[in-house]
C-alpha cells in the first residue's frame, strides 16, 4: 500500500459515516456494519449515540465523508431521515450520498428512494449486498465531487 | 489534472476565503487523497502569518486523550479563538480500512463550540503522522484557525513525528496500565512540555506521579521543571489547569523561531516526497535513458549520481 | 481476595463433575454409532450426539422448592398458580395505551406490562425539538403526571401487578405512578408489580443513560430504600438480561452478565445498610427466551442454581425468599423475521415453550408482527393465546419441571453454570462489574459474539428460515399497526395545558429542593421527585435537574 503519498482520489478508501439519527440507542447493529466497512477497506466514522440530525450533517461535511448510513428501529425514519435530507439541501452538501436502513416498511421505501435515500435495507439482509449498494453510491458520489474519471467504477 | 479538476481547486480556494467549512474539508480531501492537486490549491491560500499553534496530545490508547480534548476544547475556543482537531487512528495493514471512533467522545463539544474536527486514518503512513496532517494543518492555518489540537496514534513510537509540527507537546498517562513505562521506552518522556495523569480518580493516580517524576528526575537536566497535571474527566479536576498550562507554554514559546523551523521541516518533507515520487516513477517506467545510463555505468554509485544529474537538469524522466 | 477463591473454589467443582468418565456413552459410542455414521458426518454443537445417566450425577437430590431450587422455586409451580401473562404493550396516547390495556385484559392477560416511547426513555419532553416524529411510536408518551393518570384510569391498580419499562428515569416514572395511586386512593403496601430501573444493563447494552452511572445507581438505590420500606410488595428492579441478549451476547454470556449485575445490587443493598433479607426477595429477573430450545431450558434452571447457591454460600443468607429467584421473559424479537411473518408465530410458541419448561414467572410472547412494526391488535392477540394453549392444552403445566433428569438438560445446565462462574472470576478481577462496564468489557463481548452470529448467517452455518434459506419473492405485504404524527399533536396540546394550570412557584421550590438533595449521597430522592411529579413536573424538568448536578455520560470505546 502506497506510503501516505500518491493515492489517487479515485483509489483512496470509501469515508463513510454511520448514524442514527433519531432517539435510539440500540446499536448492534452499528457495530456489526462498522466492523464489515472496515474490514471491506472503508473508513468508518461513527460520532456516537443520539446525535443530532445537525451534529450528523456537520460530521459528514468535515469529515467529507462519501456516504451516510442512517438507520432507526423505532418507527420515526420518515419525520428524521426527511429532517437529515432537507439539512443536507439546506448546507448545499454535494458529493454525499444517504443510505438507509432499519425496521421500514415497503410502502415508505419508495417514499425514502424519492427523497434520495437508497437501500433502506432491513435486518437480515447479507453484509455484501449492503457493501456492494455502498461501494456503488459512493463512487456515485465521488464523481460528483471530483469529476468524472477512468477509474471510477 | 484535468479542467473539472482545475475547476474544483478554483471553487475550493474561493471557498476558503469566504470562511465556507464545506471547502475547508474539501481541501483536506485533496490533502489527504489527491497530493498532486494539493500544491496549487495551497500556493495562492498559504500565508505565513496565518500559521496556527499546533499542540500534540499523545498518550497510549486508553489514557482518555479524546475526553480531554473534549474538556479543554472550550477554554483554547473562550476568547475567540477558532480551534482545528484532528484525530489520526490506525489503518488495518489487511484491509485498509480503519474505525474513527473519536468523534464519540467529542461530538457535543464539537457542536457546541464550532470546532472543527478531521479523523484520519494513518493509511500505512510508516510515521505515524501521515503526511496529510501537515497539509491538513495548512489549509486549516489559511482558513483562519489559530489552535489545532493534533492527536496521533497513540502507538508510541512514531509519536516521535510530532515534534516537528506541535509547539506543546502534552503526554497523557493513566494510572495502572504499565504505560509509564511504555512510555519511556518509546521515547515520549523527553519529549512532554506537559505530563498529564488523567483518571485520577482510580487508584493507582499516586503511584503514576511519583513514577513519572522519578522518570523526569533521571532525564536531562533543563526537563526538570516539567509541569504536572492530574486530571479527570469525571470529576472535572484539573481541567482548567490543563487548558492554562497549555496557554502559558505556548506564550513561553517563540512563535515566530517555531513557525520558521516548521516551514522547514515541512520544505524538506515535500522535497523528499516530490524526489521520492520521481524516484517511484523511474522504479515503474524503467525509461531509455536509464536502461542506457545502467549498462553504460561502472558501478551502482555512479549510476546513482546520473540520475541524480538528470533529475536535477529538470529534463524529463 | 476471598471473592476469587469462591469463584475458583465453584470452577473447580464443576469442572471436575462435568469431566467424569462417561462409561455408557463412550461404549455406545464405540459400539453402535461407530458402525452406524462415519465421525465426519457428525455434526453437533453440543459435541456430543447423545447424554445418559450418568450426565446427572449429583443432581439426584435435586426437587421442586427446595434449595438450590434448579427445578423451579415453588413445590408446585404452575399447578398452582399459572405463570403470569403480561403482554408488554404502550403506543400513540395515553389514550391508545389505556385502550389496550382494557382489551388485553378482558382477553385474559393478568398483568399489566407497559411500554414508553423513547422521548419518555430518554426524559425528553414530546414539545422537545428532538422528540419531533417520536412522539408515541414505540410506546406510549409520558410528559407529566396526567399522562399517567390518564393511563390508568379505570384500571384497579390494587388487584392487577402493573410492570414498567423504565430505566434513566425509572425514578420519575415511579414516582408518578405512586402518586397515582395515592389519587386513587390505594395505599402503597397494596401495590405490586416491577419497576425495570437497571441501569447496569443500560450501560452494556440497550444504551438508555443520561448521567455517568453512579448518578443512576445511587437512584436504584433510594428506590431500593423507599420499597423496602413502604411499598413491600413490589420489586424495585428488574435485572435484565433480555437486552444483553438482543444486543447479541449469547446464551452464557447473558447469563453471566445478568447475575453480576444481581450480585452488584445487592452489594448496593448491603452498604446502604439493609439485611439481606430485607431487600433481595424484592430483586427480581428479566430473562430472553430465544430459539435454541434446550439451551434456554438449561439457562432458566441454571440461573435459579447459582443465585440460591452464590447467596447462600458466599453471602450468607439464610431465609428462602432470599435464595429464590424470580423471572420474567420475553421471547427474542432479534429471532424475528420480516419475511414470511406468520412463521414468527412458530418461533414465539418455541421460545415461550422454552420458558414455560424453564419455570418463568412471567411471560411476554412477542406478536409475528413486530419485526415490521408495533403489533396489532389481531396479532398481540394470538401472541397472548399462544401462552393460553400451552398452558391449557399441552399438559405441560401438570408436572413441576417435567424435565428434571434429563440426561442433556442437566448437562447442559452444569455447563452453562460453569461458563457464568468463568464470567464471574473474570469481571472480579476486573474490579467488578461496574469497572468492567465502564472499560467497555461486556460492552466488546458482546460485539464480538453478534459479529461472529451475522458471520455465521452470511455463510450458511446458522439458518433463519425465509432469511437464508428458504427465502420467497414478491411476498404479499400484511396489515400492519401505523402510528401517525397524531399523538405528538395531543400530547403536545396536554402538555400546554397542563403546563398553564401548574404552580410554576411550587414547582420551582419543588425542583430546587430536588437539586439540593442529588447534590447529597444522604438524602432518599424519592420523596422529592414524587413532589416534584405532584407538581405537573415534566420528565425533562426533572431529568435536567440531575443533568446540571450530575453531567451527563459518553460510552467507551469498543471498537
Amino acid at each position: 500500500m502506497a506510503n501516505g503519498k500518491n493515492q489517487k482520489y479515485y483509489d483512496k478508501p470509501i469515508r463513510i459515516l454511520i448514524a442514527k439519527p433519531g432517539i435510539d440507542g440500540h446499536d448492534r447493529g452499528v457495530y456489526v456494519l462498522a466492523r464489515a466497512f472496515r474490514d471491506a477497506g472503508m473508513e468508518v466514522i461513527y460520532p456516537g449515540l443520539l446525535p443530532t440530525p445537525e451534529s450528523i450533517i456537520e460530521t459528514a461535511i468535515d469529515e467529507d465523508v462519501d456516504v451516510i448510513a442512517i438507520s432507526l428501529l423505532n418507527g420515526a425514519h420518515m419525520a428524521v431521515f426527511t429532517k437529515v435530507m432537507n439539512l443536507l439541501k439546506e448546507k448545499k452538501a454535494n458529493g454525499i450520498a444517504v443510505v438507509g436502513g432499519g425496521i421500514i416498511p415497503d410502502e415508505d421505501k419508495s417514499k425514502l428512494e424519492k427523497m434520495g435515500v437508497t437501500g433502506n435495507y432491513g435486518p437480515g439482509t447479507s453484509l455484501n449486498i449492503i457493501i456492494e449498494h455502498i461501494k456503488k453510491r459512493a463512487y456515485g458520489a465521488r464523481e460528483e465531487k471530483w469529476g468524472k474519471s477512468k477509474k471510477t467504477k | 489534472m484535468g479542467k473539472e479538476q482545475k475547476n474544483e481547486i478554483g471553487r475550493v480556494i474561493s471557498g476558503i476565503k469566504k470562511g465556507d467549512r464545506q471547502s475547508i474539508s474539501r481541501a483536506i480531501t485533496i490533502a489527504e487523497s489527491a497530493p498532486e492537486m494539493f500544491a496549487s490549491l495551497i500556493k495562492p491560500l498559504y500565508n505565513p502569518k496565518k500559521e496556527a499553534r499546533v499542540i500534540g496530545i499523545v498518550g497510549p490508547p486508553g489514557c482518555g486523550k479524546s475526553s480531554l480534548i473534549a474538556m479543554i476544547a472550550p477554554k483554547l475556543t473562550a476568547m475567540g479563538n477558532k480551534l482545528g482537531v484532528i484525530a489520526i487512528d490506525a489503518s488495518s495493514p489487511f484491509t485498509g480500512g480503519s474505525f474513527l471512533g473519536n468523534r464519540i467522545r467529542m461530538q457535543d463539544s464539537l457542536s457546541n463550540n464550532k470546532i472543527f474536527m478531521r479523523s484520519m486514518a494513518s493509511r500505512g503512513a510508516k510515521g505515524g503522522l501521515a503526511a496529510a496532517v501537515m497539509n491538513a494543518i495548512l489549509v486549516l492555518s489559511s482558513a483562519g484557525y489559530d489552535y489545532i489540537i493534533v492527536e496521533p496514534v497513540g502507538s508510541g513510537q512514531a509519536d516521535v513525528d510530532i515534534l516537528d509540527i506541535a509547539s506543546t507537546i502534552v503526554l497523557v498517562l493513566a494510572p495502572g496500565l504499565g504505560d509509564e513505562i511504555q512510555a519511556a521506552k518509546a521515547g515520549l518522556m523527553e519529549i512532554g512540555n506537559i505530563f498529564v495523569i488523567n483518571k485520577v480518580d482510580l487508584p493507582g493516580a499516586d503511584k503514576a506521579e511519583r513514577d513519572i517524576r522519578y522518570f523526569i528526575s533521571t532525564g536531562p537536566a533543563e526537563k526538570r521543571q516539567q509541569n504536572i497535571v492530574k486530571t479527570s474527566t469525571v470529576s472535572r479536576e484539573g481541567i482548567d489547569e490543563l487548558a492554562q498550562a497549555i496557554i502559558e507554554h505556548e506564550k513561553s514559546v517563540d512563535k515566530n523561531e517555531f513557525i520558521k523551523y516548521r516551514f522547514y521541516m515541512e520544505t524538506l518533507r515535500i522535497a523528499t516526497e516530490i524526489f521520492s515520487e520521481h524516484i517511484d516513477h523511474l522504479k515503474k517506467e524503467r525509461p531509455k535513458w536509464l536502461e542506457t545510463s545502467l549498462s553504460e555505468a561502472t558501478d551502482p554509485y555512479s549510476a546513482a549520481e546520473k540520475i541524480i544529474k538528470r533529475i536535477e537538469s529538470d529534463e524529463k524522466l | 481476595m476471598e471473592k476469587v477463591n469462591f469463584w475458583q473454589k465453584k470452577i473447580d467443582e464443576l469442572s471436575k463433575d462435568l469431566n467424569h468418565k462417561n462409561n455408557k456413552y463412550e461404549h455406545w459410542e464405540k459400539t453402535v454409532l461407530k458402525d452406524w455414521i462415519s465421525e465426519s458426518k457428525l455434526k453437533t454443537r453440543s459435541g456430543r450426539l447423545t447424554y445418559s445417566v450418568e450426565d446427572t450425577a449429583g443432581t439426584e437430590d435435586e426437587m421442586p422448592g427446595v434449595y438450590p431450587f434448579t427445578r423451579g422455586i415453588y413445590p408446585d409451580m404452575y399447578n398452582g398458580k399459572t405463570w403470569s401473562m403480561r403482554m408488554f404493550s404502550g403506543f400513540g396516547t395515553p389514550e391508545d395505551t389505556n385502550t389496550r390495556l382494557k382489551y388485553l385484559l378482558q382477553h385474559g392477560e393478568t398483568g399489566l406490562s407497559i411500554a414508553f416511547d423513547e422521548p419518555t426513555l430518554y426524559g425528553i419532553d414530546c414539545d422537545d425539538k428532538r422528540a419531533e416524529g417520536e412522539v408515541g411510536r414505540c410506546g406510549v408518551n409520558v410528559t407529566t403526571l396526567k399522562d399517567m393518570e390518564v393511563i390508568f384510569d379505570g384500571i384497579p391498580l390494587d388487584k392487577v401487578s402493573t410492570s414498567m419499562t423504565i430505566n434513566a428515569p425509572s425514578i420519575i416514572i415511579f414516582a408518578m405512578f405512586i402518586a397515582v395511586a395515592k389519587k386513587k386512593g390505594i395505599p402503597l403496601n397494596l401495590l405490586t408489580g416491577t419497576l425495570q430501573a437497571d441501569m447496569l444493563k443500560e450501560y452494556i447494552a440497550q444504551k438508555e443513560w443520561v448521567y455517568p452511572p453512579e448518578a443512576h445507581l445511587r437512584m436504584i438505590r433510594d428506590m431500593m430504600l423507599f420499597c423496602t420500606e413502604k411499598i413491600p410488595k413490589w420489586n424495585y428492579i428488574s435485572v435484565s438480561g433480555y437486552h444483553i441478549r438482543e444486543a447479541g451476547a449469547t446464551a452464557a454470556q447473558e447469563l453471566a452478565f445478568t447475575l453480576a449485575d444481581g450480585f452488584y445490587y445487592v452489594d448496593m443493598g448491603i452498604k446502604a445498610g439493609l439485611k439481606i433479607g430485607e431487600f433481595v426477595p424484592r430483586i427480581s429477573f428479566f430473562f430472553d427466551s430465544s430459539i435454541n430450545f434446550f439451551e434456554e431450558i438449561a439457562k432458566f434452571r441454571a440461573a435459579r442454581r447459582i443465585w440460591a447457591m452464590v447467596m447462600k454460600e458466599k453471602y450468607g443468607a439464610n431465609d428462602l425468599r432470599s435464595l429464590k429467584l424470580r423471572f420474567h421473559t420475553q421471547t427474542s424479537g432479534y429471532t424475528l423475521t420480516w419475511q414470511q411473518p406468520l412463521n414468527n408465530i412458530v418461533r414465539t410458541t418455541t421460545e415461550a415453550l422454552s420458558a414455560a419448561l424453564g419455570g418463568t414467572q412471567s411471560l411476554h410472547t412477542n406478536s409475528y408482527d413486530e419485526a415490521l412494526a408495533l403489533p396489532t391488535e389481531e396479532a398481540a392477540k394470538v401472541a397472548l393465546r399462544t401462552q393460553q394453549i400451552i398452558a391449557e392444552e399441552t399438559g405441560i403445566t401438570d408436572v413441576v419441571d417435567p424435565l428434571g433428569g434429563s440426561y442433556y438438560i442437566e448437562d447442559l445446565t452444569k455447563r452453562m453454570e460453569l461458563e457464568a462462574y468463568k464470567y464471574f472470576e473474570k469481571i472480579d478481577h476486573m474490579g467488578g462489574i461496574l469497572q468492567a462496564v465502564k472499560e467497555g468489557y461486556p460492552q466488546k463481548e458482546i460485539a464480538n459474539s453478534s459479529y461472529e452470529r451475522q458471520g455465521k448467517l452470511e455463510t450458511g452455518e446458522e439458518i433463519m428460515v425465509g432469511v437464508n434459506k428458504y427465502r420467497e419473492e414478491n411476498e404479499k405485504p400484511i396489515n400492519i399497526l401505523h402510528i401517525n404524527r397524531k399523538p405528538e399533536l395531543v400530547q403536545k396540546k396536554r402538555l400546554e395545558e397542563v403546563k398553564k394550570s401548574r404552580d410554576e412557584n411550587k414547582l420551582k421550590t419543588c425542583l430546587d429542593k430536588l437539586r439540593g438533595a442529588m447534590s447529597s449521597d444522604n438524602v432518599n430522592l424519592v420523596p422529592h421527585v414524587i413532589n416534584a411529579v405532584e407538581c405537573y413536573a415534566t420528565i425533562s424538568d426533572i431529568i435536567n435537574v440531575g443533568r446540571e448536578v450530575y453531567g451527563e455520560w459518553k460510552e467507551p470505546k469498543i471498537l
